[in-house]
């Protein structure tokens, strides 16, 4: 019953959306400041435009409780082109390639590729595989040139706690309100599958997003693909409010809910003879719900001579009590166990930009402070609750070109310092 | 306890910022020009770039490339191309 008033507080307003952009007349309905600017010469073609962005690094741990036998010290790199392409006023076309080499584990990806319609002035439709719009982390600063740090945060990276992408359709757009402005996604997606342990090992009652295949993590990853494991469609959205007329400062709710159980049992297992018989467990009816906000403040600070910049993001995820197999026993024993993931992370960044300064390197100069907190289920194989500290120096050789120095610090399940040194670079 | 803090510290903030707003004499987004917008908007998210870093086709590529993953107006990203294509020519 929850799940029905969950689905329909995304549903409703999604379809608003939908009508009124479709039948608005123009000057109707909503003061909507686009009014006024004289319509565009449509243009028929747009030539495809190559962009993207590029990082290479070195991470120099120390003291790593989870990395005794190996190297410690790695060169990592990431290319990341993207195409654009404006095929007419109304119709857009983007897609990543992702290639990246991180702790010695490369893989080439499709990050993304989805195609858009403008609809109306405040109405885009988008479809395919989309970043996810959980939260303004991987829409907008994910790619290691925005990124203030060398790494993402706790949570936030593939095969990670949240989705870095949806596969499926979207509605979304911004207007502005008097002097605010409100920005909006609702999105209908295949969803999260929950995890039996079938496709990765240790990870029963984890949310998985994209069906991959470990055995292809380590050279080529071309996101196999995007198999359901239900009938059943994922449903979410973002609402965004920028209340101040100058855009400083954002505040976005979000949340997403989905059956993410196998609609049949899932993989059978073999019990070895003599060990007690355990029923196998049906997922059918277990379900998930994520949610969270997130916020942005930019400020100009006069007597720092600088801009100030602070961001953070909360999630949540609630996934339904289960019943799960461990069959991780080297004697062979299955035995069963239970619980509900309720896993939380979430980060706090606060970035001082010295712009105003008049010497030529201290204007080009940015310090960061990052707080980063992860706590996955009790009683789960991959239970963990680790704190992240993290301070970092950026020189800005130019606008799209960036050197870090970070210094990174774990504590809790899994404790470790870092060295970070790299350059990202925007094209 | 943890909870109860959000619960609690979200609605006020967000009632906080509303009245704040309220009390502001800020300009509308219809009356702000190309280079206040784009000022405002793209370092949101990462640093502004110089209207001569690319060419005319390519900002109107851009420009609705940031108006669909940014969630910026219909106003804001028409007022942002052209004062990058005139300050382009300049």
């Amino acid at each position: 019953m929850k799940s029905v008033t969950f689905k329909i507080s995304f549903l409703f307003p999604a379809v608003l959306f939908l009508f009124a952009g479709i039948f608005r007349s123009p000057g109707k309905a909503m003061a909507i400041a686009a009014d006024s600017i004289p319509q565009q010469k449509e243009k028929s073609f747009h030539k495809p435009l190559l962009t993207g962005n590029f990082f290479t690094q070195f991470r120099k741990g120390f003291n790593d409780r989870n990395d005794k036998n190996r190297a410690s010290a790695y060169f990592d790199y990431g290319f990341s082109p993207i195409l654009l392409w404006k095929i007419s006023k109304r119709f857009f076309i983007e897609s990543e390639l992702e290639a990246k080499s991180l702790r010695g584990k490369a893989h080439i990806k499709v990050g993304y590729a989805d195609v858009n319609f403008i609809a109306a002035k405040f109405l885009t439709l988008q479809a395919g595989n989309f970043l996810s719009p959980l939260g303004t982390y991987q829409e907008r600063l994910h790619p290691m040139w925005i990124n203030k740090l060398p790494e993402v945060p706790m949570g936030f990276g593939h095969d990670d706690l949240l989705p870095v992408t949806e596969t499926g359709a979207n509605i979304r757009g911004g207007f502005s309100v008097l002097k605010s402005k409100l920005n909006y996604c609702f999105f209908v997606s295949n969803g999260p599958i929950l995890s039996d342990g079938h496709h990765l090992k240790r990870t029963e009652g984890m949310l998985l997003y994209s069906d991959e295949d470990t055995s292809m993590l380590g050279f080529l990853n071309l996101k196999k693909n995007y198999k359901d494991n239900n009938s059943n469609k994922a449903t979410g959205g973002r609402i965004g409010i920028l209340p101040f007329p100058n855009s400083s400062f954002e505040i976005g709710v979000w949340g997403e809910t989905a059956v993410v159980g196998d609609r049949f049992k899932a993989h059978v297992h073999t019990f070895p003879a003599g060990t007690p018989h355990i029923d196998e467990p049906d997922y059918s009816n277990v379900q998930s719900r994520i949610y969270g906000f997130d916020f942005s403040c930019l400020k100009k600070v006069s007597f720092l001579k600088g801009m100030i910049d602070i961001k953070g993001q909360w999630n949540e995820i609630k996934t339904g009590y289960s019943k799960y197999l461990n069959t991780y026993d080297t004697s062979g024993v299955v035995w069963s166990y239970a619980f509900a993931n309720h896993s939380i992370d979430y980060y706090a960044q606060c970035a001082y930009h010295l712009s105003f300064f008049e010497n030529n390197i201290l204007n080009k100069s940015e310090f960061c402070f990052r707080y980063s907190y992860i706590k996955t289920p009790k009683g789960s194989l991959w239970e963990k609750e680790i704190k992240q500290y993290t301070i970092g120096y950026n020189y800005w050789i130019n606008w799209h070109s960036v050197l870090k120095l970070a210094f990174q610090m774990e504590n809790g399940t899994q404790a470790r310092q870092v060295v970070l040194l790299q350059w990202a670079m925007g094209f | 306890m943890k909870k109860k803090i959000i619960q609690f510290c979200f609605p006020a903030l967000l009632i906080t910022t509303i009245i704040l707003n309220s009390c502001s004499s800020s300009e509308k987004l219809s009356d702000k020009s190309g280079v206040q917008l784009w000022g405002e908007n793209c370092s949101r998210c990462h640093s502004v770039p110089s209207p001569s870093a690319y060419s005319d086709y390519r900002w109107e590529t851009i420009g609705t490339h940031m108006r669909i993953r940014a969630n910026l107006t219909h106003y804001e990203e028409t007022k942002i191309i052209e004062f990058l294509k005139t300050a382009n020519e300049e």
